[in-house]
């Protein structure tokens, strides 16, 4: 199979998308062909020729697909419709807040997407607690379990050309704890930056800027 | 409406039209051509607290953001959804909001904490064709961004083309 993976994170290293296209690669065998794309370049409609599966990886950005994204995927509408008309689309998108129905919405748009485009959906996976991806390991065992089983059962589609229902999960952990860290770790990078958390709240002041 | 912020990718003879008659207070921002895209980094939350590092004219739409009665988008429909530029403005737009998060016990779902005590109306008008799920989509979309921005009232409305949308007045 010819497999795309598209990492839709604007970020150039340590996103959490990375690490999620990082684990779906290490499980397709070497008689799959990977094409790897994204980050701020977009890709060229070639790169999607005669694809099986286009997985792609992003963040929630405003509750939707991240404007960059959103213009790429876009332009390539009618492109796909042609290059990959057999193309399975696959997704998995995660977001800051704990709860991984709030990527939902943003796993509707690209459905539409996929019917304008032409293209078969797949099965997606929406990840709460994103924020982790990078904090612990992604694997049997510690808080990302449910993560690394959801995108194991998102592999095994994938790879077989399957179909499936979508998937919601999110660390194992209580809501409150990821709160706590999330919080603590807003305030350090902020006190890195010479700011104290009164800074951080504070209002911009009205108008234009000076 | 006191204080209206609206964003807007209209072509240049709808937006003449549409927002000629607008209250002297309002700030139009024009998406298009689209402004520099987020990257992801969260400055604008721990380093420059309310206002994105990527200095171009968005910044300008950060400051008239900030403590705003209204928030009107006109927006291409696409894919239930804004276009992407108006989206890439609303992307660069999260300062509005705190990192920290609250429980919203009601919907049992984390959200931001507010930078501002004041709260918005927050107005979608989607213009082009749109399927029935699109539409079914993006009402839902809004409802969320109003969630999120802690909006006083949410409300979208579709137009088969931006030449269909109602001039903005007093009322808008």
């Amino acid at each position: 199979m010819r497999l795309v993976l598209w990492n839709g994170s604007p970020k150039a290293k340590g996103s959490a998308s990375a690490v999620f296209l990082d684990y779906l690669a290490g499980q397709a065998g070497p008689e799959h062909t990977l094409c790897r794309v994204g980050g701020l370049k977009a890709p060229a409609a070639a790169d999607f020729r005669g694809a099986d599966a286009l997985v792609l990886a992003f963040p929630l950005y405003v509750d939707g697909i991240p404007g960059h994204l959103l213009g790429m995927l876009e332009a390539l509408e009618a492109d796909l419709r042609v290059l990959a008309p057999e193309a399975k689309v696959y997704a998995v998108i995660n977001c800051g807040f704990f709860e991984a129905g709030q990527c939902a919405h943003a796993m509707e748009l690209l459905r539409h997407w996929c019917r304008r485009a032409g293209l078969c959906w797949g099965r997606g996976v929406c990840i709460g607690g994103g924020g982790m991806a990078n904090a612990a390991p992604l694997g049997r065992g510690g808080p990302l379990s449910p993560i690394a089983r959801a995108l194991d059962a998102l592999a095994a589609s994938v790879l077989s050309g399957g179909l499936g229902e979508d998937l919601l999960v999110q660390p194992a952990l209580p809501r409150r704890l990821y709160v706590a860290a999330a919080h603590l770790g807003w305030n350090k990078t902020g006190r890195k930056n010479g700011l104290s958390k009164a800074d951080l709240c504070a209002p911009l002041e009205k108008g234009a800027p000076r | 409406m006191a204080d209206t912020v609206i964003i807007h990718d209209l072509p240049p003879k709808e937006a003449g039209r549409l927002l000629s008659a607008l209250p002297a207070d309002s700030f139009v921002f024009n998406a298009l051509p689209a402004v520099n895209h987020c990257m992801g980094c969260f400055d604008c939350w721990t380093k420059t607290p309310g206002l994105c590092v990527i200095r171009d004219r968005h910044q300008e739409l950060a400051h008239a953001l900030a403590g705003c009665g209204a928030l009107i988008i006109l927006s291409r429909c696409v894919y239930g959804g804004l276009s992407p530029a108006v989206k890439v403005a609303m992307d660069r737009s999260i300062g509005y909001m705190l990192p920290y998060f609250y429980l919203d016990r009601k919907r049992d779902e984390l959200h931001h904490q507010p930078r501002y005590k004041e709260r918005m109306v927050l107005r979608w008008h989607l213009y082009g064709e749109a399927t029935r799920e699109e539409r079914r989509t993006a009402e839902a979309l809004a409802a969320a961004n109003g969630v999120n921005l802690l909006a006083k009232e949410c409300r979208v409305s579709f137009y088969p083309a931006a030449g269909d949308i109602p001039p903005l007045g007093g009322a808008v």
